[in-house]
């Protein structure tokens, strides 16, 4: 298993050196200046571009500059253009807000599909099962941002419950449980939303596949209880297809959800990578779009290995 | 399979629901659930005062982005600055001023002033601060620093200090032009003064990293004291500032994009101050937990044309689209009534805003009659042709919502008196980026677009210079040359007194009009709604709020 591990990250590295150099070319080829990005329209005129484009080392042949931004990025040194800080602080500051809400948001889907897409396979095509269905398809169709609007106007504008904006109050560092929840809630349940129905849908079907194998039968037939022969002998076998889902997921929240972080205006990520877009800040695109790519890689080998502990059949030489 | 030795548990119902509300109840404790929310961090004198703005700056040194403008009012200070109202230099870190007989030498006197670290502005500070702004490497230029001797000669680095500055003694320094300026006081004076022996020696190719970058030291009432990248900016009152202490002792500017969540959080309390869309103000105004406010925004629309293009290089032409274009309408509909047409980029309030121009006004059948005197006649589809070339043209513009608003409505009018005008939008860095260069200035047919003017921030002069002056990026990529513009704007530059340059500028803004330079559609009204705990001094601008700051009486 070791070295399965090893060989699969020694494979990740040409696989972003492969991300590192495509990202470069898409952002070479793009219109815009990241010089004229950085300077007002109204006042280009009387700018010193060329010194601007020279400090950013932007008047170099593209592949010096190619060279000079992996030696910078490898080394940890990468500024982003318009703020001059290195990106690994900025990203830094990103990742965290990102994180703490992928993780409260997986964990709530995940908490929550397993007795729902549990519940609904004992009771397969019964009034709450279809119940259960008709959510999960509702909650797949509607959009994620006029959801957030709705929770907004109901807990904010018209209860005033809950901030709707931010994670924390002002002036306040760090993010302490007791003064950071009320901002997590919504959000939160946005996103959460959006991958509940994918979970509980996949893991109802793989509990469904699993209650009518054979083995079950027979583990009932033997006289073990109920929560037994579900305890031992299908959960297990039915996270297979669940953790695929979640290996897939788990990128796609960590790279920032942006419609859940524009909406709820929190500074993570996936902001973070549309801002450098739009004002072509390369490095810092250039980052996050590693980061993300890395976040691929991991999620997809601590799935593959997560097999190997789910079912002893599974070894990876 | 039990292990050896340990009884079979009994677990009964009741036992069951006793130990799961214990462990809710354990839960909810460590959460804090069942606290209240928290309220905003108090700080003496209350809480703090939250505004909002469109952005943050990314950066503070060296920045030309709108937002830096707004908060760095907060921070710095400035010599002198024209009032917001009138116009009227008003003395601030500058405690009197006097000229020299032949106007080319201004003698300053400062008034005793400390920096937010404590330690007082003298007159190094102020040489210091002008050379730092000159410095060859300071990526930006402004126009009117070069005014003062010595100022080119040590941009271009082949002097080693600004000659045209003299420290007189620690409170007085004298500005030495190469001319008689008319800009002295909202071009020169409006500097902001930076500490020097905060940033002395630093590597000027690398001032962004410096630390006070982030952490700027300035004279002005408040302190940049916590910096969250793109979530909000605090601060904190500095209570020797020369002015006297600050009433608001912490102010915190936050960027929510999303304009639902804003409302919302303004409606909550959450946020103190924030802008209000147009077609939710009238609600805001009936909201007596609001107070509205309805400023002039500090830009305005326009829509030009490459002038030598075969079709606008004739003066009717142009006129004649102006006429077409009803913009009273405009304001009506694409600003639900919050705005005003203007003749002018000159902000209305400004005291050289030409207001007796009439303008271009709404008449399409006198368009329609010059367009037939340019040699144009109706095509088998309606559309004007002229040496059996149809007028139809591209018109670009940033693909934003308000300018496709505007460029849809332009479209409709121009139709009407047969003028085919294809919508290009363009994503902001292929705009300027690629598009709106003067090396694309043949290619560039018609474009939409909108003009920031920072009045008194900034002067006057090198808005309208940046704008029409032949040899300026923005002229050159429309192509626009007019000598009596050139001529004029040279004339103001070195004008002598308030009269004769209000005599120039109003004549300025006249040719502008008759010859069509662009058709400056409308200016649309700033709205924000702030807290009815907030009241703070009329003002009338963006700008002007931020820097009033300082003097909002909080309940």
């Amino acid at each position: 298993m070791g070295w399965y591990i090893v060989r699969r990250l020694v494979h990740a590295v040409p696989i972003l050196v492969g991300v590192t150099v495509v990202t470069f070319a898409v952002l070479a080829a793009a219109p815009g200046d990241p010089v004229l990005m950085m300077v007002a329209p109204e006042q280009q005129n009387t700018a010193d571009l060329a010194a601007l484009r020279a400090q950013l080392g932007l008047n170099k042949p593209l592949p010096v500059q190619y060279a000079v931004m992996m030696t910078n990025l490898v080394t940890g040194r990468l500024r982003s253009f318009r703020e001059r800080r290195p990106v690994a602080e900025i990203i830094g500051g990103a990742l965290g807000p990102t994180a703490l809400l992928a993780g409260l948001a997986l964990a709530a889907a995940a908490i929550v599909s397993a007795p729902v897409a549990l519940v609904s396979a004992l009771r397969p095509y019964s009034a709450l099962d279809h119940v259960v269905t008709m959510f999960s398809l509702l909650g797949i169709a509607l959009p994620s941002f006029w959801f957030a609007l709705v929770l907004i106007f109901v807990f904010t504008d018209r209860l005033t419950w809950l901030p709707a904006s931010g994670l924390r109050p002002e002036g306040v560092a760090g993010y302490s449980p007791a003064l950071v929840w009320p901002y997590l809630v919504m959000p939160t349940i946005v996103l959460a939303l959006s991958i509940l129905p994918l979970l509980v849908r996949y893991a109802r079907s793989a509990l469904l596949e699993t209650l009518h194998e054979e083995y079950v039968l027979v583990a009932r037939a033997k006289g073990l209880t109920g929560a037994r022969v579900l305890g031992r002998h299908v959960l297990r076998n039915s996270l297979v297809p669940v953790v695929t889902v979640l290996g897939l997921v788990i990128p796609g929240l960590l790279s920032g959800a942006l419609v859940v972080e524009s909406i709820f205006a929190i500074p993570g990520i996936g902001r973070l990578t549309v801002d450098g877009a739009l004002a072509r800040d390369y490095p810092v695109v250039m980052t996050t779009t590693v980061v993300g790519a890395a976040l691929v890689i991991v999620s997809n080998l601590l799935t593959d290995v997560s097999y190997a502990f789910l079912d002893p059949r599974i070894r990876f030489d | 399979m039990r292990a050896p030795g340990r009884p079979m548990s009994r677990l009964t119902r009741r036992e069951l629901i006793r130990r799961q509300v214990a462990a809710g109840g354990a839960a909810a404790a460590l959460l804090g659930l069942g606290a209240e929310a928290p309220a905003r961090a108090a700080t003496a004198g209350g809480a703090p005062v939250v505004l909002t703005l469109f952005g943050l700056p990314t950066r503070l040194v060296g920045s030309t982005e709108i937002t830096a403008a707004y908060v760095l009012l907060l921070v710095h200070d400035v010599l002198a600055r024209p009032d917001w109202n009138t116009g009227t230099p008003v003395p601030r870190l500058a405690e009197r001023w006097s000229r020299s007989a032949d106007g080319r030498s201004y003698t300053v006197v400062l008034r005793p002033a400390t920096f937010q670290d404590g330690r007082p502005v003298t007159a190094d500070d102020v040489k210091f601060s002008y050379e730092f702004y000159l410095h060859p490497q300071y990526p930006l230029a402004d126009e009117a620093l070069l005014e003062i001797d010595g100022a080119q000669a040590y941009k271009q680095g082949r002097a080693p200090a600004v000659s045209g500055i003299t420290v007189v003694d620690p409170r007085t320094v004298r500005f030495t032009l190469t001319r008689r300026y008319a800009f002295f006081v909202e071009g020169i004076l409006g500097a902001e003064i930076m500490p020097k022996h905060a940033w002395t020696g630093v590597d000027m190719g690398r001032m962004l990293e410096h630390p006070y970058a982030r952490r700027p030291v300035g004279a002005g009432p408040y302190r940049l004291t916590d910096w969250k990248q793109n979530d909000s900016m605090t601060f904190d009152a500095f209570p020797g500032y020369w002015n006297g202490r600050p009433a608001v002792d912490r102010a915190v500017v936050r960027w929510i994009p999303e304009p639902a969540t804003l409302e919302a959080e303004l409606r909550a309390g959450h946020v103190d101050a924030a802008v209000i869309l147009p077609d939710d103000f009238p609600a805001f105004q009936r909201d007596q937990r609001v107070r509205p406010l309805r400023m002039t925004a500090e830009y305005c629309y326009w829509f030009g044309f490459n002038h030598k293009h075969p079709f606008f290089q004739d003066v009717r032409v142009r006129r004649a689209l102006a006429q077409a274009v009803d913009r009273e309408t405009m304001v009506r509909t694409l600003a639900r009534g919050y705005g005003r047409t203007v003749n002018s980029i000159i902000p209305p309030q400004a005291p050289l805003y030409n207001a007796s121009l009439t303008g271009h006004r709404y008449d399409p059948a006198g368009a329609r009659d010059l367009l037939r005197e340019a040699g144009f006649a109706p095509g088998p589809d309606g559309i004007l042709q002229k040496d059996g070339r149809p007028f139809r043209v591209r018109y670009n513009f940033l693909s934003e919502k308000r300018y496709q608003d505007v460029g849809l409505v332009v479209q409709q009018y121009l139709r009407d008196v047969g003028v085919d005008i294809t919508l290009g939008p363009l994503e902001r860095g292929q705009f300027f980026g690629r598009f709106w260069q003067p090396a694309n200035a043949p290619n560039i047919e018609m474009v939409g677009l909108s003009y920031y003017v920072l009045w008194p921030v900034e002067p006057l002069q090198a808005s309208l210079e940046g704008a029409f002056l032949s040899t300026t990026q923005w002229a050159r990529n429309l192509q626009y040359s007019n000598p009596e513009v050139d001529g004029l704007l040279r004339e103001a530059a070195q004008a002598v007194d308030a009269g004769a340059l209000k005599t120039i500028y109003y004549r300025l803004q006249e040719v502008l009009v008759n010859d069509v330079a662009w058709v400056v559609l409308y200016r649309p009204d700033e709205l924000w709604a702030l807290r009815r705990r907030i009241e703070p001094p009329p003002v009338h601008e963006l700008a002007q709020l931020f820097d009033s700051v300082a003097r909002w009486h909080v309940t």
